[in-house]
């Protein structure tokens, strides 16, 4: 019987953990999202030289608040770097509520927003991503490998690792990412 | 007379603590020790959940349903909240609000990935996560996100049919 339900861990384990590893090609590059100034257009297109930083957000999530005064910061940082930035809203059970089209446009408005926040129909990027929590970003290099995926820092308060700054710093500089992976708690992407 | 005015008061204060909540601040090891410390079910259900979160606010009355469903020696069920600081009141006051007594936990700010990793390493992080443990504290079952009652019971009756 424990082997039962060890095997039934296992297969939920791989169930839950089918999230793209490090060194794999950014999925859904051609996907269609739509940007909340109107434009419609490839993932892809989103890309700069350097690369492109995807991040899994929403409008109401407490986590994805308490990082929001981050977001500017590091869309200039990406900015400087020439690697692009997209904030992505999977949330497509509350499309038609909290997370809809108009409540992201109202959102960017209320926290300034200075980059590209795109609605995921269907949350067809995150799932192509195997995306399951906001915030969480994903940063792929020049060449469209993901080269570090998981939190913005280990905050809110008293930050002591601030992953994503360093894992921009190394990919703008075609250098290995030291800490590749990490995690933190958020809310579930309302698939 | 002396002697049956002490022995109420002895049970008027036992009764009085078990009706007490208690909200401890720990990291997964002291969790872990402290459940076991005082376990006494075949099954410990453990819900992870923040005030802040929606799903976890929703499923939340399912899971302190279940207490009174199934004996203690069969299942108890604990809290953990992964509140920062500035919420502990906020904590205690939803506990009590929804009539949770007994010991439950708050999450020590800090080291969450070493946190979610400790608690099960195929969690994303999403909130809610329920995991149901055996007494040695395997962990038997878990999952993410918000679940009705009717999949708590089949979940905790097929461990429970499992264990025979």
């Amino acid at each position: 019987m424990i082997r039962i339900l060890t095997l039934g861990i296992i297969a939920l384990s791989t169930l839950m953990s089918e999230e793209i590893s490090i060194g794999s090609k950014m999925p859904g590059s051609d996907y269609i999202l739509k940007n909340i100034n109107g434009n419609e257009s490839e993932l892809s297109t989103y890309k700069k030289e350097n690369g492109l930083l995807v991040i899994f957000s929403c409008n109401t999530c407490p986590w994805v608040i308490r990082w929001q005064g981050k977001y500017n910061p590091i869309s200039e940082l990406c900015s400087k770097n020439d690697i692009g930035f997209v904030a992505v809203n999977s949330n497509a059970r509350q499309h038609d509520g909290v997370d809809s089209f108009d409540s992201m446009k109202e959102h960017a408005k209320k926290y300034k927003y200075m980059f590209p926040y795109v609605l995921d129909s269907g949350s067809r990027l995150a799932k192509s991503f195997g995306a399951m929590v906001t915030p969480h970003v994903y940063l792929f290099d020049k060449n469209g490998d993901l080269r570090y995926r998981g939190a913005i820092d280990d905050g809110p308060k008293r930050v002591k690792r601030d992953y994503l700054v360093n894992a921009i710093s190394s990919v703008s500089k075609d250098k290995s990412v030291r800490i590749k992976t990490t995690k933190t708690l958020g809310c579930s992407i309302k698939y | 007379m002396k002697n049956i005015i002490i022995f109420l008061l002895i049970l008027v204060s036992i009764r009085c603590v078990s009706d007490l909540l208690n909200v401890k601040v720990v990291t997964v090891p002291e969790l872990y020790n402290n459940i076991k410390e005082n376990n006494v079910s075949s099954l410990v259900l453990l819900n992870i959940w923040s005030t802040s979160c929606i799903p976890c606010i929703e499923e939340f009355p399912y899971i302190v349903k279940l207490k009174k469903k199934y004996d203690i020696d069969k299942l108890d069920v604990i809290f953990l909240s992964t509140d920062w600081d500035e919420n502990e009141e906020a904590v205690d006051n939803f506990l009590l609000s929804q009539q949770v007594r007994g010991q439950h936990y708050r999450k020590l700010e800090g080291n969450t990935q070493e946190f979610i990793d400790d608690i099960c390493p195929s969690w994303s992080g999403a909130l809610p996560f329920t995991g149901i443990f055996n007494k040695e504290l395997t962990l038997l079952s878990f999952w993410e996100g918000k679940r009705d009652e009717k999949f708590f019971i089949s979940k905790i009756d097929s461990l429970l049919g499992a264990k025979g």
